[in-house]
C-alpha cells in the first residue's frame, strides 16, 4: 500500500520534530533513506517516533512491526502507517 | 533568580539527591515539589524543570526537586527501584518541606512523574495547593510498553536479530529486564503497568493545569488526556488544559526548551 501525500507529510513532520531535523526535513523525499542514514535515528529516537506516530494516527504498533524494513525510507515508514490506518 | 542548591535528603533506603531553590527572604509557607519522569526522559527534562523551579523559588520562596531512589544522583540501584519506594521518597520529600514550615504544597509533575501519587503522601500538616502537569503520561502501561520497546529498537538499529522476546516475560523469568542500560525489576514493571493518571489525580487540589506541547499552539488537547481529566472529582472551573507550541523536549536528541511552558505554569501558581 502506497501512502498518500498527506500521510507522507505528517510522517515527515513527526520525524522532523522528534529528531530535530530543522531545514534537513524539507529534503526528505519518499525514497530518502532513514535507518543508517540519519545519525539522530538511534534506538531511543525510534521509540519516540513510533510513540508519536501511535499518538498522532491513533494506531498501535506491534512488537514484530518494529523492523528495519519499515524504517528503511520515508516512503516505507509512511506506507507502514497507511497500512495500519487501513487495517 | 534563586540559585540551585544541591543537598542530600534522607530517604527510606538511602540518601536522595535533592536540589532546592530557596529565596532566603521569603517565608516558606508554600513550596513547589517537582516530580520528574525517570530514565532518559529525566535527563532531557532537567533543564526545563530547573527553569520552572528557579522561577517558583524566586516568586514564592521555595522549590524542591528530588532524584528518586536509584535515579539521577541518588543512592540505590535503578534495579531495586519500585513504585512503592518512589512513593516513600516522595513522602520523605514532603516531610522535609513540612520541616521547613511549608503548609501548602504546589506540585509540578512531568511526563511519567504525573503517575506518582503525591497527593496520597501528604501529611496532615500540608494541604495540596495547585497542580501543574507537563505532557502527562496517561497510562503507565502504555509508557512502559514504549520504554520496553527500546530493546527491540536497539537490536533493529544495530542491525542485529533478536531482542524480540516479550520483555515482560523476560522480567518475570529473571526478575528484571535490561533496557537501554537500565535494569528494570519485575516489581517496577508491574507497578508501573498499574498506574493510571485518572486514579493518581486524587481530589483535593485547589486547581489543576495540564499542559501539552505540540507543533502549533492552536492544536487541541489530546483525546487521551481529555478523557483522563473528565472523570476527575474536581469542579469544572478548577481544571484547565493548554497546548503550547514547541519541541518534545522530553525526548529530543538535543536538549530543547519551551519557555512558554514555564510562563504558563508560573501563571497557575500566581
Amino acid at each position: 500500500m502506497t501512502a498518500d501525500q498527506s500521510t507522507l507529510e505528517s510522517v515527515r513532520s513527526i520525524l522532523s520534530r522528534c529528531l530535530q531535523l530543522g531545514p534537513r526535513a524539507a529534503e526528505l523525499q519518499r525514497g530518502s533513506a532513514l535507518l543508517g542514514s540519519l545519525p539522530e535515528l538511534d534506538s531511543m529516537a525510534v521509540v519516540h517516533v513510533l510513540g508519536a506516530l501511535e499518538e498522532h494516527f491513533g494506531i498501535t504498533v506491534a512488537d514484530d512491526e518494529v523492523s528495519a524494513d519499515n524504517f528503511a525510507t520515508l516512503g516505507t515508514l509512511a506506507d507502514f502507517v497507511e497500512s495500519k490506518l487501513a487495517a | 533568580m534563586t540559585a540551585p542548591e544541591p543537598f542530600f535528603l534522607a530517604g527510606g533506603l538511602g540518601r536522595l539527591l535533592a536540589v532546592r531553590w530557596q529565596a532566603r527572604s521569603a517565608p516558606a509557607g508554600r513550596a513547589l515539589l517537582v516530580v520528574s519522569p525517570f530514565a532518559e526522559e529525566m535527563n532531557k527534562c532537567r533543564p526545563m524543570m530547573a527553569r520552572a523551579a528557579a522561577d517558583y523559588g524566586t516568586r514564592h520562596g521555595l522549590a524542591l526537586l528530588v532524584d528518586l531512589y536509584g535515579t539521577g544522583d541518588s543512592e540505590g540501584d535503578f534495579r531495586d527501584a519500585t513504585v512503592a519506594r518512589w512513593r516513600h521518597d516522595l513522602r520523605s520529600a514532603t516531610e522535609w518541606l513540612e520541616g521547613q514550615g511549608v503548609r501548602t504544597l504546589d506540585v509540578l509533575a512531568v511526563r511519567a512523574g504525573a503517575l506518582l501519587p503525591v497527593r496520597d503522601v501528604l501529611g496532615p500538616q500540608i494541604e495540596p495547593g495547585r497542580l501543574a502537569l507537563w505532557q502527562p503520561v496517561v497510562r503507565g502501561q502504555q509508557a512502559m510498553t514504549q520504554f520496553l520497546r527500546m530493546r527491540l529498537a536497539g537490536a533493529m538499529v544495530a542491525g542485529q536479530p533478536g531482542g524480540n522476546e516479550d520483555p515482560r516475560a523476560v522480567a518475570r523469568e529473571q526478575g528484571y529486564v535490561e533496557v537501554a542500560g537500565y535494569d528494570l525489576s519485575e516489581t517496577l514493571v508491574r507497578g508501573f503497568d498499574e498506574l493510571v493518571l485518572a486514579a493518581t489525580l486524587a481530589a483535593g487540589w485547589k486547581s489543576l493545569l495540564a499542559l501539552e506541547v505540540a507543533e502549533a499552539a492552536g492544536e487541541s488537547t489530546s483525546p487521551a488526556l481529555r478523557k483522563a481529566l473528565e472523570g476527575l472529582d474536581l469542579p469544572a472551573g478548577q481544571v484547565a488544559t493548554g497546548v503550547v507550541a514547541g519541541d518534545p523536549f522530553w525526548s529530543t536528541p538535543e536538549i530543547a526548551t519551551v519557555p512558554e511552558l514555564v510562563r504558563r505554569t508560573a501563571e497557575l501558581f500566581g
